[in-house]
């Protein structure tokens, strides 16, 4: 897990290394690449021209780091560093307890409310006399229902019809092959 | 590097952290003379940061360093910001570490920041703030890119010191996709900057807070950061505003000497900005959350319109 935020960090940090390093890949399959134009520009990463779009990620976390340092110690210079710990404040309320535990559930329901018509959803609401509150949310999308569902149900009849086809006597299956022998014949001569 | 161009972006930078309070100032007690109250010194949230740095810092028992850090990267994210938006100057060394889209995504590094820390101590208040920010967010973020990408066709560069460049030394010409994107940008500002159709900054109240509930565990330093970095961020997204829509007056980077003459537009720049935005708040009222998707849902169409228009009419 730490191998792979690292690696995401030392990607965002060094796109321009990164993108010469991936060019004979793009060079071998488009017939061109970013790394000549990337190399050109050093530290930052400018695809095109430095006045078109530029990005140097290096200067970005630095320009960040120092003004968090800058400001760390700008205001324990000037004033003190006093700290109390204590109860969380929570606006007054210290019965908390786990059942109003917040879960990811709250970032994905106003996600979910706004693109509603796009989805089928079933709710399971729990109420407020519940012994044992459940929630329980279902999310289908329509494009199943109006896409796949009937090339299955159109493939399924397809199959039952063979498997009746395949459900027969030798004298049936016999049947079937000279039928087909006249009708070729049949065609053949025409 | 040149000097000139060093200096002037220390200048810019110092310029935007001593102005943010005043912006903040201004804009409320121009809110207190439109509803008729008497209002506050354009100096009191100087006063009040200089209150809260005093203060001792009270932190929950089971914060983590994530809570006391997340301030401080807020207000560096956002002095980076201002750092890379040309208010005074178009030469600024600073300003190739990021273009238009790269801002974009400093702000939202801010906003996972300010969220994560507002979820760390596990109150349910920070955490309802944390998912109604990310909401906005979301919505904010797209409508933004499209704002800054239809004024990016226009000198066909993301980089806003081009854009800035272009528009300024071209004859007046009216863009009328850039009306729509102004319309959208104003939208967009109102909803990042917790302003009041989206939300409310001077309430408390549960049903309607977004960022106060963020920082609702926040005292002393780390609050005075914080209100800091909210005064920056206005600064910042009045300064994208005036750098898009209304370039004048900004130096270019052959004649440092103009700079001079930069500061005073900036300042009446802002002045008239911060005024409208008094304004624009004491008009409108404050919307239901489930309201906000349709507002910034008009704010992306409208900018997708003004991105449409520029492509219909100069290509």
């Amino acid at each position: 897990m730490v191998w792979l935020v690292l690696g995401c960090v030392a990607l965002g940090l060094l796109p321009v290394q990164f993108i010469q390093l991936i060019d004979p890949v793009t060079q071998q399959l488009v017939a061109s690449g970013l790394g000549a134009g990337a190399a050109a520009s050093g530290w930052l990463l400018a695809p095109n021209s430095l006045a078109q779009a530029s990005y140097g990620p290096v200067i970005f976390l630095l320009g960040i780091l120092a003004s968090f340092a800058l400001a760390y110690l700008l205001v324990r210079m000037f004033y003190h560093g006093r700290l109390r710990r204590g109860l969380p404040w929570a606006c007054g309320f210290p019965w908390a307890t786990a059942r109003m535990q917040d879960t990811a559930e709250g970032f994905g329901q106003p996600i979910r409310q706004i693109f509603d018509p796009f989805f089928r959803m079933r709710r399971e609401l729990p109420t407020s006399l519940d012994e044992q509150p459940r929630y329980r949310v279902t999310i289908e999308d329509h494009f199943w229902y109006w896409l796949y569902v009937p090339i299955v149900d159109l493939t399924n009849y397809l199959a039952r019809l063979f498997a009746t086809m395949q459900q027969g006597r030798i004298s049936v299956y016999l049947l079937y092959s000279f039928v087909t022998l006249v009708a070729t014949l049949l065609l053949v001569m025409q | 590097m040149s000097f000139t161009g060093f200096l002037s972006q220390l200048i810019e930078i110092v310029i935007a952290v001593a102005l943010a309070p005043l912006l903040t100032g201004w804009v409320n007690q121009c809110h207190a003379w439109l509803q008729n109250k008497s209002a506050p010194a354009l100096w009191q949230p100087y006063r009040m940061l200089h209150k809260l740095f005093n203060k001792e810092s009270v932190v929950a028992d089971h914060a983590s360093r994530l809570f006391r850090a997340a301030p401080y990267v807020m207000f560096g994210c956002m002095v980076l910001a201002c750092a890379i938006i040309p208010t005074l100057s178009t030469d600024l060394p600073l300003a190739p570490a990021a273009d238009a889209i790269a801002l974009v995504g400093l702000f939202a590094l801010a906003r996972v920041f300010i969220s994560l820390a507002a979820m760390d101590i596990g109150t349910v208040f920070g955490s309802m703030g944390a998912r109604r920010e990310m909401l906005i967010g979301f919505l904010a973020e797209p409508a933004l890119l499209m704002v800054l990408f239809s004024a990016s066709l226009i000198s066909q560069s993301t980089s806003l010191t081009t854009i800035v460049e272009t528009l300024v030394h071209r004859e007046l010409t009216i863009y009328p996709g850039l009306a729509f994107a102004g319309v959208a940008f104003t939208m967009v500002s109102l909803a990042e900057n917790a302003r009041v159709p989206v939300d409310n900054p001077a309430t408390h109240l549960e049903l309607t807070m977004i960022h106060e509930a963020l920082i609702l565990e926040y005292s002393g330093r780390h609050l005075a950061l914080l209100e800091w970095a909210a005064s920056l961020k206005l600064f910042a997204y009045s300064c994208i505003g005036l750098a898009l829509f209304f370039p004048w007056g900004v130096a270019g980077a052959q004649a440092p000497v103009t700079m001079l003459l930069a500061l005073p537009a900036l300042v009446f720049k802002l002045a008239i900005g911060g005024f409208l935005l008094a304004l624009l708040e004491t008009l409108s009222a404050k919307m239901r959350i489930f309201r906000v998707p349709e507002f910034l849902g008009t704010a992306f169409l409208l900018a997708v319109i003004g991105m449409l228009v520029e492509l219909l009419l100069n290509h």
